[in-house]
This record gives C-alpha cells, structure tokens and sequence, in this order.
C-alpha cells in the first residue's frame, strides 16, 4: 500500500471508529491497523522531510 | 612700324612708302587677324540689321552706344532660326575679326551667335520651367535623406569663394578634421552652367552626400541655378544633393528640385555636418541608459529568479507541514475514538455490575432481614405449604440458624 493509499485507508478507519458500532474485538483491530499505518505515513513523511532539507542544502552550496 | 617689323609681315618696307591699295588692305587684315585679342573674342551688342541671304549665310549688325560693325556667320541661317534671334535683340557673337579685302570692308566673322535674355526673359523661362516640373510630378518625386554623418563629402562651389571659406569653417567648428573634397567650379557666367554639370556628374560617382551652390549675388550671377541643364542634373543626381545657393531670399529652381534645401551654404552645412560633440555626448548619454536599462532587467530577473527559489525550497516543506498536521489530526482522532470506546465499554461494566449487585440478596440481609430455606436451599416466599415440624434454615447477614416450624 503506498502513502497515499494508507491514508486513505486511516481516513476510513477513523470515520468508522467515529461512528462506533463496531464490536470491540473488531474496533480493537482497526484500532491497531489504523495505529500501524499511521506509523509507516509519519515515518515515510519524515524521511520525504529529510531528503527535502538534504536537496536544500546541496542547492545553496 | 614696330608693330609690323614684330610680324614680319613687310620688313622690307619703309614708313610712308607708297602701296598698292590692294597690297595695304591685305596687309592691314593680316596684321588684324594675327592679333589674338581680336581674333579671339565675342562681342555684345543688340541685332540691329539681319540679312539671311539664300547661301545660307547670315549677315548682320551689332551695335551699342558707342560703335557698331558689320557681322557674317556662315552657314548661320538655321542657327538664327532656332535660337529665335530677330532684330532688336541682344545677342553674343563669338568669333574674330575679318577685313574683305575686295571692299576694304572690316567685319566681325562670327562662328557662333548665343541670344541675350533679359531678366524679363530669364524669368519667364524660370516660370515655364517650375510649371513643367510641377505638372509632371519632377516637383513631387521622393527625396533621397542625407546620410547620418557623410563619409564622402563633395562640395561644389566656386574655388576660392567667400561661400566656400564660410562652409570650411563652419565644417572644423562642427567637427574638427573633417574630411570631404572641393570641387571648385565658375558659379557665374556663360562657362558655369556646363562647369557645375560636369562637376555633379564626376562627384556623384565618388560622393555619399554632395552640396551644390554659392554665395550671394546679383539675380544674373545666381541664374545657373535656375537653368534646366543645370537642375536637371541635380534630378538625375544619383546621390542626395544639397541645393544652397545666395542667400535666404534667393529662391532657385535648384532648391526646389534638390533633395535638400539650404537657405545659404553656411546653412547646408548646419543640416549635414552634425556637431561632433554633441553627438559624442548623445551617445555616452543613450549608452549610460542603456546600461541602466540593462541593470535594471538583470535586476528585476534576480529578484523573480530568488523569490521563485524561496517558494522551491518552502514549498515542500509546507506540502510536508500540511501532511503532518493530516497525520496528527488522523492520529488525534484514532486516539480519541478508542478512549471513547473505553469510556463506554466501561460505562456498561460499571452499570451491569450495579444492577447485580442491587439484586443481590445478601445486601437485603444487611438491612435486618432474613431468609428462610428448605433442606434445599430454596427460598421459603410463602406459609402455604408449610406444617408443623418442618425444618427450616433462615439465613441472617452473619450466618444461619435451623429452625422448626410450629403449627
């Protein structure tokens, strides 16, 4: 799943949270699903972040 | 005689020997005829006297108020006809003098008659001239524009003029060393005409920029400018031609149909030769400007270039920004959503649990109650049933008592 796809998949996991209704072993998995990809986007994010600081310095050198 | 002794003529001869009439007069013309000045020469005087004779000839009389001679041109009729020569005219006669010896007669054998005009004359042709070049648009053909700075001058004019010294002068004030070619020419005269001719025809082969003209002078004097010979060389002229002839009042023909006008030679000057230093400060002037013009683009360029850099290098960051508030707010809200749940799973437990324990019989006991129970355990709720000697358990808060029922 690439970084767009896994928010769009927090996105749903949350509204369906929101909503409630879900059983609670059900809620615990997506709980846990949301919390995992959530993870990876932060940390894809970060090194996008890093690459771009990296890019500026070179261009001021 | 010295005068005979010199030629050579009758060295034999003594003063005031007598001569056969016939050998005298022959003398007398050939002494005449061998004197360059009369030989050589053209006379003026107005026509009083015309004989085209049926040879061909024509014989005629010239006079003015002192004298007056007999005068023959050859083969003249047809030039008289052309010319439109009649009696009373002023004419020309080029040629030399001549004595008939049969008669004794002296006459003046012409070899060319030129007619006089009178300034009546002169104007009147002027006239026609400007009316015909009007009418077939010589006057309003296109000009040729002098070049910017001439690089091949010619200048013609008389050799020696006051006009000519004006212009030179004027030409170092304007631009110190300025080269350019005099052709000097007779501006005045019968000679002027085919001098001014010739001199347009050689300078337009070699020139960029030729001027024409001469100072001031008498309406004669000016009149070469006015001729059609003269004028329609300045039209066929291959270069731009200046016309600058007498002075600010003179108005000729030549300056009509040039390609400039100048009022005066000084003035034809002023408007070809630009003032060198003038022109030197015009150009470090439009330089100066143009460097600030230059500076000024570059600038305007850095400043796109540095603010379009600035927005490179934020935006990414702000995309990034924008991302990790999404993010936080997603995480924000997946957090909440659990503890909610929490909450509530909570919430339930905490409600059944009171609802069990509000049921419990135990806590009935507490208040001072008790329970009776059969041999197994179930609860006595009524006395229907029940009969003397039945053994009962009741339950209290702190333990249990065996009972007998009584009847």
């Amino acid at each position: 799943m690439n970084y767009t796809e896994s928010m769009k998949r927090i996105e749903e996991i949350v509204a369906a949270l929101e909503t409630g209704g879900t059983p609670l072993d059900e809620t615990i998995k997506l709980f846990e699903e949301g919390s995992k990809l959530l993870k990876a986007c932060q940390a894809e994010l970060a090194e996008a972040e890093g690459k771009i600081e990296q890019l500026r310095l070179e261009g001021t050198e | 005689m010295v005068l005979f002794k010199n030629r050579g003529l009758t060295t034999d001869l003594m003063a005031g020997e007598t001569l056969e009439v016939g050998q005298f007069v022959t003398m007398a013309r050939k002494t005449l005829i061998n004197e360059p000045y009369l030989s050589n020469a053209a006379i003026i005087g107005e026509l009083t006297k015309l004989t085209l004779a049926r040879s061909g000839h024509s014989y005629f009389t010239l006079t003015d108020r002192n004298g007056s001679i007999d005068c023959v041109l050859f083969g003249g009729n047809n030039s008289f006809q052309s010319l439109g020569v009649k009696e009373g005219m002023k004419i020309v006669a080029s040629g030399g003098i001549d004595v008939y010896v049969k008669t004794g007669r002296m006459q003046f054998k012409a070899s060319k008659i030129q007619p006089v005009q009178s300034i009546g004359e002169l104007e009147k042709a002027r006239r026609e001239l400007i009316q015909k070049w009007r009418e077939d648009g010589t006057m309003d053909r296109p000009r040729k524009p002098a070049p910017f700075i001439p690089k091949n001058l010619h200048i013609i004019t008389g050799g020696g003029s006051a006009a000519l010294s004006d212009m030179q002068r004027l030409i170092e004030d304007r631009w110190p060393n300025f080269s350019y070619t005099v052709i000097p020419v007779l501006v005045q005269g019968s000679g002027a005409p085919s001098q001014i001719i010739r001199a347009i025809k050689k300078a337009e082969n070699l020139a960029d920029l030729i001027i024409v003209g001469r100072g001031g002078g008498s309406p004669e004097d000016l009149w070469s400018f006015n001729l059609e010979s003269v004028c329609q060389a300045i039209i066929e002229c291959k270069v731009p031609i200046v016309s600058a002839v007498g002075h600010e009042s003179d108005f000729m023909v030549s300056d009509m149909i040039a390609d400039i006008r100048a009022s005066t030679p000084s003035n034809a000057i002023e408007r070809v030769i630009p003032i060198k230093n003038e022109l030197v400060a015009l150009i470090a002037q439009v330089s100066d400007r143009l460097d600030f013009a230059l500076d000024r683009l570059f600038l305007q360029h850095d400043e796109k270039l540095s603010n379009l850099v600035m927005r490179l290098s934020s935006a990414p960051m702000k995309g990034i920004s924008n991302a990790k508030l999404r993010q936080n707010g997603l995480l924000n809200r997946l957090n909440s959503s659990i503890d909610r749940r929490v909450i509530q799973e909570k919430g339930k437990l905490t409600s059944l649990e009171s609802v069990l324990s509000s049921t419990n019989p135990s806590r009935v006991l507490e208040r001072g109650y008790s329970m009776a129970v059969n041999e197994k355990g179930s609860p006595i709720t009524s006395v229907i049933g029940l009969k003397g000697g039945d053994q009962l358990t009741v339950v209290l808060q702190d333990g249990q008592v065996d009972t007998e029922v009584k009847m």
